[in-house]
């Protein structure tokens, strides 16, 4: 059988020497789409970024394969090169640098060869008009002054770009309003046609997963990988929320 | 001929252990010839001259009187542009320094834009990269009723070169004097700007960007004297240090009494790059007025966790981030020159210095 | 509000009677040394004291330095300070005591007023009150000493058997004679001041207090105060001070050395408060070992002239320094004051927050310096100052100096100057609060973050002082 894309196996995780995962073991295949939910604090961003391999957090045991290959001490760089990518929840303003030229230096990095600049702000602006951006952004400095949605955008306008084999959306779609929610859930769309891309969608609300079609469903409470389901699990969240695995978990804690 | 002088003297002085009060500078220059600029096509209502007059002494520099005695010794030649009344000068004007390895070039401009003028002078000193020589000019501006001066100073010497290159302007009422600074090449580079806003509502804007690396040392001397009501000055200064390179910063603001009204805003962002690097900086306010607002801010060290971590996660490895950020820094500032050809010969330079990393 | 003729008069002084009060200090009373300063003064002073022959060599050594140095070529004239004419050691014919009632009754008076024995009696572990150049009164809580702290007046800690050569060991090894031409006149002609010493582990849960109070016209006050805390112990001391005014110059120029070993924690909180008439040339050091935290509290209200920049040396990885002051400077005032940062080591930290107010054409110059070695990695640094004028008369100068000497470290420096924000009055106006009020509640507010740092009587006390120096100002 072919492996999994993302191999997650027994990952614990800490930071300052605080657990906050515990024993976490999940696997993406290619074009799935995955989505990790949780009440706050369960620890999905934290378990994002592990995947990412931010080094603010420390891997206590376990491993990270992906498509085949052993990441669990590669450089976050190096996973990026790969085909992995990470969609922030705050994404940071990077001044000095513009988008445009950002993109096109990412992507200089990830093929090491010279981009084309005519194809590439042909594609820029495709992608652009798709996430309703104005073509004025291209030319601001990365995120500088860009409200919440507008750089939530940027990220996803990132994601199309770079075309990943696998997409990390973390709180994508927190603090954005209803319009932007839909453009930005256009903009994963796409990215799921054009790249056949495996995505991890880590969310607490479902707003941004409803014309998306999720694969499996995982829910994290307090560092604890507690279930796994179909897409039906997403609507069981919105009807009675998280109480019946927290509960559960509470008994053991 | 020898030099053992000082310059780039802080407005007011602070502990002598911290050897930031002042730059020492020694150095001697084999006199032979004296390069002049070449001067591009004037533009309608631009006049040039040449004279053998010294600049108005009415107009202090940053580098200090010290600068001016060198001048003097060297019989430094100078020329006069100015931009008519009313004239709003499209195209700017070049003032390229070609200058070759041994050469010595003492040069004095004053720049005049008469009432309601707008003019931008680009002076470009270059060299072949391994060049050694020395360079030294000083720029006096003086900006009329409403005019606007746009000075544009871009050092791409060679890595041998001494280089002095001091500034100082003046503004009637309402006027403008902007100074965009690039400072990339030379093994030693002393930089001052001197700004007075003695007249209603004139302003004084300042973009510096830098990239020190090797053995090169940068010393800068900024002061902006507000005297005038409802003068604005803003000073922004940017770039990265390597290798051991050391870099001197001081930046004061002045507001003297009677400014009224004036503001004042000072800016530095300093990446370091290698541990061998050495940085000083010195953000002055000196404040003789109620209602006035000064602000400095100044951020320095390496680049930011968070920062890099991002990067990575576009697959942008550490070294390559801060090439990254290191030529956005002088790109953001390069931005600010209406002249392609300048801006291209920056990015090659940027991309030379980069290629052996 | 119009029409009346209210307060118009601008307040030139801090209505400072509370500490305005005096006392006759007579021959019989008091010994008091020929004015200026020779080796022979210096030797007489030695004999009053009865030094040990090291500390008489030390003085006159330290003469010698004072001698040679020149006078900084930066900061405030003190070119009105005649060292001719002060008289460097003025003695209470009182032998120290540890019983406020054994104590001459004008200088009990005198503490009274300033509300020591009662703040004693609350709140403290332990006082030290030193009236001219000699302490008066010393005392320490039993339990406190039970626990092997030792608080008592330098002179005798200089001869003790047990601390005399602690004493010997540290003296002015950390502000050296040679340091600058106030730390070599200190050396001569100090006298007085408070040595403690925390160890291990012990915790003082109240503040020991030392309160510096100088009485006689034309004289000087150099107390010494050394404090080694030793490892994983904490302390909280305050200093305070304050003298009448007099139209003579009085010069005070103390020292302080503080030792905070590994893990420990000290707080040093300084009012300092003296007279329009003082020349205050004070310095400060600290050395922060391993894990080690200092943290100056300062508020700076009084003195003609001030230089004051309390250094941290962050000699241990992890050390810590934080600074927040407040420096107020009104009529016939020049206050130049801050804090110096040293990392000397990795992974320290600090953190420099300071505000002045300048008014009724006071001169305050914030002045401070970063240095990070070039082993100091991984260290941070950050510096946070704000100036408010209040009028046009005054002065407000920022002189912040950053020297980095690796790449490994992070330093942050930010500086607002200006004055009170006419939306914030008008804002608080429309509240219903006069303008004055107003003005008086922003200005409080300003200095808030260093009032709350302080002991409640003394954050009452700034914000009384802030609102009499705000009264009268429209």
């Amino acid at each position: 059988m072919a492996h999994s894309l993302v191999e997650v196996k027994n990952v614990s995780v800490s930071i300052d020497a605080k657990p906050v995962l515990h024993d976490v073991t999940l696997s993406i295949g290619k074009g799935e789409t995955h989505v990790l939910m949780g009440p706050n604090g369960a620890g999905k961003s934290t378990l994002g970024n592990t995947l990412m391999g931010n080094p603010v957090y420390t891997l206590d045991s376990g491993s990270i394969l992906f498509d085949g290959t052993d990441i669990t001490h590669e450089g976050t760089d190096k996973r990026a090169k790969l085909g992995m990518f990470l969609s922030f929840q705050n994404p940071l303003e990077v001044p000095g640098i513009t988008l445009e030229a950002f993109i096109r230096s990412a992507l200089q990095q990830r093929t090491g060869e010279h981009v084309k600049l005519f194809q590439f702000q042909k594609d820029l602006k495709a992608a652009m008009a798709l996430l309703n951006m104005d073509e004025s952004y291209a030319n601001r400095d990365l995120n500088v002054g860009f409200s919440g949605g507008e750089r939530k955008k940027s990220e996803i306008l990132q994601l199309l770009m770079l075309k990943p084999k696998f997409a990390i959306l973390d709180e994508t779609d927190s603090g954005l309003d209803v319009d932007a929610v839909r453009t930005v859930s256009k903009g994963i769309e796409e990215y799921q046609k054009q790249q056949d891309g495996a995505l991890l969608i880590i969310t607490h609300s479902t707003k941004i997963l409803e014309s998306l079609h999720v694969d499996h469903t995982h829910i994290l409470v307090k560092g604890k990988l507690v279930k796994t389901g179909d897409g039906s699990l997403v609507q069981e969240i919105n009807d009675h929320g998280f109480e019946q695995f927290i509960d559960a978990e509470g008994g053991k804690a | 001929m020898e030099f053992d002088t000082t310059v780039n003297q802080l407005p007011t002085l602070t502990w002598n252990w911290l050897k930031i009060n002042r730059a020492p500078f020694k150095g001697s220059a084999d006199i032979k010839d004296n390069t002049k600029p070449e001067v591009s096509k004037l533009p309608a209502g631009v006049t040039f001259t040449e004279e053998s007059i010294s600049s108005p002494a009415e107009i202090a520099t940053g580098m200090g009187r010290t600068m001016d005695t060198i001048l003097d010794q060297t019989h430094a030649a100078c020329c006069v542009l100015t931009a008519e009344k009313g004239i709003q000068v499209q195209k700017p004007v070049v003032l390229h320094f070609a200058l070759k390895d041994g050469s010595t070039s003492f040069t004095r401009q004053i720049i005049r834009a008469e009432e309601g003028a707008d003019i931008t002078v680009i002076m470009d000193y270059t060299s072949p990269a391994k060049a050694g020589g020395f360079h030294a000019v000083q720029t006096k501006l003086y900006a009329g009723k409403n005019a606007r001066i746009h000075l544009i100073k871009v050092q791409l010497l060679g890595k041998d070169y001494i280089h002095l290159d001091d500034t100082g302007s003046t503004c009637d009422e309402s006027a403008l004097v902007d100074v965009t600074q690039i400072e990339l090449g030379a093994k030693e580079s002393y930089a001052g700007v001197a700004a007075a806003l003695p007249s209603f509502s004139s302003k004084f804007k300042s973009d510096t960007a830098y990239l020190c690396r090797g053995k090169q040392t940068l010393d800068m001397n900024y002061v902006v004297v507000h005297t005038g009501k409802k003068t604005d000055c803003k000073m922004h200064v940017k770039g990265t240090i390597k290798d051991t390179a050391r870099k001197t910063y001081r930046g004061s603001i002045d507001f003297r009494k009677g400014c009224s009204g004036s503001t004042g805003n000072e800016q530095e962002e300093t990446l370091l790059l290698n541990p061998d690097v050495v940085n000083k900086s010195i953000p002055l306010i000196l404040c003789d007025e109620e209602d006035v607002a000064g602000e400095h801010g100044a951020s320095i060290g390496r680049l930011g966790e968070d920062v890099l971590f991002y990067m990575n996660t576009r697959g942008v490895s550490k070294k390559a981030a801060e090439q990254m950020m290191s030529r956005a820094k002088i790109q953001s500032v390069a931005n600010l020159i209406p002249d392609e050809k300048i801006i291209d010969e920056i990015q090659d330079y940027m991309e030379e210095a980069f290629k052996h990393d | 509000m119009s029409g009346e003729d209210k307060t118009k008069t601008v307040v030139n002084d801090i209505d400072r009677s509370m500490y305005d009060f005096r006392y006759e200090e007579s021959d019989k009373d008091f010994y008091r040394i020929k004015q200026g300063l020779t080796p022979e003064i210096v030797t007489q002073l030695s004999d009053q004291k009865q030094d040990p022959q090291w500390m008489r060599e030390f003085r006159l050594k330290s003469l010698e330095i004072y001698n040679q140095l020149k006078e900084p070529d930066w900061g405030p004239d003190i070119s009105g300070l005649h060292m001719d004419q002060i008289a460097t050691y003025v003695r209470p014919n009182t032998k120290m005591q540890g019983d406020w009632k054994n104590v001459p009754q004008d200088i009990k008076d005198t503490f009274d007023k300033l509300g020591i024995p009662d703040a004693e009696r609350k709140s403290l572990a332990g006082v030290g009150a030193q009236y001219d150049s000699e302490l008066v009164y010393h005392n320490v809580r039993d339990e406190v000493a039970k626990e092997g702290v030792v608080y008592t007046d330098f002179e005798s800690a200089l001869k003790s058997p047990e601390y005399g050569e602690m004493v010997h060991t540290y003296f002015m090894q950390l502000v050296k004679p040679n340091d600058h031409k106030f730390a070599a006149l200190h050396g001569a002609v100090w006298s007085g001041g408070s040595f403690v010493y925390v160890p291990k582990g012990v915790h003082l849960s109240f503040p020991l207090q030392s309160y510096f109070r100088l009485n006689a016209k034309g004289a000087g006050q150099f107390e010494h105060t050394l404090i080694i805390v030793d490892e994983g112990a904490d302390l909280h001391f305050i200093e305070g001070c304050s003298a009448p005014k007099y139209n003579v110059a009085n010069l005070h120029a103390g020292c302080v050395e503080l030792y905070v070993g590994k893990n420990a924690h000290l707080r040093y909180s300084t009012i300092e408060n003296w007279s329009k008439n003082m020349y205050n040339l004070n310095t400060k050091r600290a050395r922060v070992e391993e894990g080690g935290t200092i943290e100056w509290v300062s508020g700076s209200f009084g003195s003609h002239i001030s230089y004051l920049y309390p250094e941290s040396d962050l000699v241990g990885e992890h050390a810590r320094a934080e600074f927040t002051g407040i420096t107020f400077a009104g009529n016939g005032q020049n206050l130049d004051t801050g804090a110096k940062m040293v990392h000397l080591a990795p992974h320290t930290s600090s953190v420099l927050t300071t505000k002045s107010i300048s008014k009724g054409g006071g001169i305050s110059t914030y002045r401070s310096a970063v240095y990070i070695a070039k082993n100091a990695k991984g260290s941070k640094a950050s510096v946070s100052c704000q100036s408010l004028m209040l009028d046009s008369q005054s002065r407000s100068d920022t002189v912040p100096a950053m020297e980095i000497l690796t790449d490994d470290a992070d330093v942050g420096h930010e500086a607002k100057i200006g004055r009170i924000s006419n939306e914030a009055v008008f804002y608080l106006m429309s509240r219903g609060i006069s303008e004055e009020e107003a003005r008086a509640m922003i200005v409080s507010g300003f200095a808030n973050p260093v009032s709350k740092e302080l002991p409640l009587e003394y954050a009452v006390e700034m914000n009384n002082l802030i609102r009499l120096e705000m009264k009268g100002t429209l």
